[in-house]
């Protein structure tokens, strides 16, 4: 570690779980600040979000292609309904995944540092996050077409658990991929 | 910081939103028709993430750092505070090379 003679010894000793924090609130906050930016610019073009609208219509096709008939797809200004007529389910801009992968980055960033190879990470946990979510949504799709309102619920956070547990573990796995990087 | 416990803090935690949820969306409430409830639930919460912080062998100073900048980003930005303070832990495991 390196010596900071400046600094008193109690937060020289927490300096690099400071700078951990600072870069990862630092992360998530410029690009939480473009993407709040862009969901401003949206409400006054009075479009849907990218994110949003990708989200729901990957997760359509994949119904379809999970054998959901008469699947329908659907967006507004406040989200997408995707589904059969009756089992919709609505996709709003909580659902897209988009703030978990944030924290996902934040977090990389934090405990990396900004580096090219730190970006290229980010971009593709970003993706697998993303692909995640599509297929949990698409799933949902389908067990709402198949089971009650209840079932529905349990397997919702059934799912936000697995997508938290796939996230966390990448992140326990940081230190490992930081050596392969390296070599 | 053990995957086990990772995973069971994770699953604590999941549990605990389970019950509020289903009840608010049984009988159609917001957030703010139930604040006592919430209140306790997030209470809990809390307690359970800084039981975890423990194991990781994490300092008080430590500990206050995440949960205040945990909350603070969940408070402005509605951020998931949970990963925040797992980040945290594990990055302390990382330090002190129990991973």
């Amino acid at each position: 570690m390196k010596n900071y003679p400046y600094l008193p010894s109690a937060l020289e000793k927490e300096l690099p779980f400071v700078l951990f924090l600072i870069r990862f609130v630092l992360t998530y906050s410029a690009l939480i600040g473009m993407y709040q930016l862009y969901l401003k610019f949206t409400l006054y073009t009075h479009t849907l979000d990218w994110v949003t609208y990708s989200v729901s219509e990957f997760s359509f096709y994949l119904a379809q292609a999970l054998g959901v008939t008469d699947c329908t797809f659907s967006c507004f200004i406040e989200g997408c309904f995707v589904g059969r007529e009756g089992k919709l389910i609505h996709v709003v801009e909580g659902c897209n995944g988009l703030r978990l992968a944030i924290a996902y980055g934040a977090f990389i960033a934090g405990y990396s540092g900004f580096n090219f190879k730190t970006l290229l990470q980010i971009i593709a946990g970003l993706c697998i996050i993303q692909g995640f979510n599509i297929f949990r949504i698409g799933v949902l799709i389908v067990l709402r077409d198949l089971g009650g309102d209840a079932y529905f619920y349990f397997i919702k956070y059934l799912f936000g658990a697995l997508i938290y547990a796939s996230i966390f573990t990448l992140w326990s796995l940081q230190p490992t991929f930081n050596k392969w990087l390296r070599k | 910081m053990k995957r086990t416990d990772l995973y069971l803090w994770i699953a604590t935690y999941m549990l605990l939103s389970v019950p509020i949820n289903l009840y608010r969306h049984t009988y159609n409430l917001e957030i703010a028709d139930m604040p006592l409830l919430y209140g306790s639930t997030a209470l809990i919460k809390v307690v359970l993430s800084l039981y975890f912080l423990e194991k990781v062998q994490m300092n008080t100073a430590r500990k206050t750092m995440v949960l205040a900048t945990s909350i603070a980003l969940r408070l402005v930005f509605g951020a998931p505070w949970l990963a925040l303070c797992i980040g945290g832990a594990i990055f302390q495991s990382s330090q002190i090379k129990k991973l």
